[in-house]
């Protein structure tokens, strides 16, 4: 049986974006089982919770830095009403600030730009792990 | 002992300098490299963004002690091998350092034919990490030739930018382009831009303005020689 996800890169910088979904692809395909990976993604925080219920996305990858809204504010609107979805955040600086609010808002992981892909295959690793728990 | 073979990075995070000093030196002596956080918090920043084959902590600390940090590394997925240093190591330290999510404990002083059995058992070797390197596949991202064109279509908009940005003194604008082109350049081979954009940020967010708009300008002039050098490439 092969497995689907659905995840969801946040970022309002398409290359980032990009980036982001190469090293997920490269990842995915060196797993030894087929697996079914669909790609969304979104250039704001805004709407996101409707996304998330419409997609049905398994998995985030929420940058910190965004226009309008921030990507911890995001976390606290996605945290009202999916306590368990995975959010993995994204973020150019791993200051105090932005660490310790990722923690206190219940992120699953933090990857710091420009990140190496085995930052990417280890978070991506930990999604798989928590589906076997489940 | 063959301590002197090792490889690998080490982070160690210790309260008293005493402490650091000696266990600093003792580490060194193995090859491996050493990156030393003064409390937790530190700690747990530095893993977040290093690459990491050990971690020595200090339980008691200021600002985030050994067992939050510890906390926090679970919560954020990272799975490096993380041993507790504790003053009296008894049944009951052991017993919850374990319960946390350490792999071990320490007892300080520490004793070097303890410490160096776990750096053989968690380090790499050195003779090994050298091959490691010359083949390993996972330091950057592989480059599409669609990510190769979008990166250049970028860098392209980013040096215009950066130019205008300098010649207005506009900062607010040249820091958001520079973050930008810090956080996507390493990730696809391109690590020496990532680190002259992320000096750049630095002496601009310092407010040492003078020093940092020389460092854009030098930042532009490499990126129009990567551009220039892509650009021959297509056309040959």
């Amino acid at each position: 049986m092969s497995l689907n996800i659905n995840i969801l890169l946040i970022d309002d910088v398409e290359y980032s974006r990009e980036i982001l979904r190469a090293a997920l692809s490269n990842c995915i395909n060196a797993q030894n089982r087929p697996i079914k990976a669909a790609f969304y993604h979104s250039s704001t925080g805004q709407s996101i919770i409707q996304q998330i219920e419409s997609q049905k996305i398994d998995l985030i990858y929420l940058d910190i830095n965004l226009p309008e809204i921030s990507g911890i504010d995001v976390l606290k609107n996605i945290r009202v009403v999916f306590p368990k979805l995975m959010v993995i955040m994204v973020s150019g600086e791993n200051s105090s600030e932005n660490v310790k609010n990722a923690i206190a808002n219940g992120a699953n992981g933090f990857i710091v730009k420009p990140f190496t892909s085995q930052r990417v295959t280890d978070s991506l690793n930990n999604y798989f792990k928590k589906q076997k728990k489940a | 002992m063959l301590v002197s073979s090792l490889a690998g990075h080490i982070l160690l995070a210790v309260n008293s300098a005493l402490n650091q000093e000696l266990i600093a030196s003792a580490l060194e002596k193995t090859g491996a490299t050493i990156d030393l956080a003064e409390n937790g918090q530190e700690a747990l920043q530095k893993a977040i963004s290093g690459q990491f084959d050990l971690i020595l902590m200090d339980i008691q600390m200021p600002v985030m002690d050994g067992k939050e940090a510890m906390a926090c590394l679970q919560q954020l997925g990272i799975d490096i091998p993380t041993y507790a240093l504790t003053a009296n190591n008894t049944a009951s330290d052991i017993e919850e350092c374990a319960a946390l999510g350490f792999s071990g404990t320490l007892s300080t002083p520490v004793d070097l034919t303890q410490l160096y059995q776990l750096l053989t058992l968690h380090l790499p070797d050195a003779v090994m990490e050298n091959n490691r390197h010359e083949s390993s596949p996972s330091r950057f991202i592989a480059t599409t030739p669609k990510l190769k064109t979008l990166f250049f279509t970028e860098l392209r908009k980013q040096h215009v930018a950066i130019a205008d940005s300098i010649e207005n003194s506009n900062y607010n604008d040249l820091i958001k382009v520079i973050h930008v082109i810090k956080g996507t350049a390493g990730s696809v081979g391109y690590g020496g831009l990532t680190d002259m954009a992320d000096h750049c940020l630095t002496l601009l967010r310092q407010d040492q303005l003078e020093q940092g708009m020389q460092h854009c300008i030098k930042l532009n002039d490499k990126i129009a020689s990567l551009i220039s050098e892509n650009d021959k490439r297509e056309l040959e």
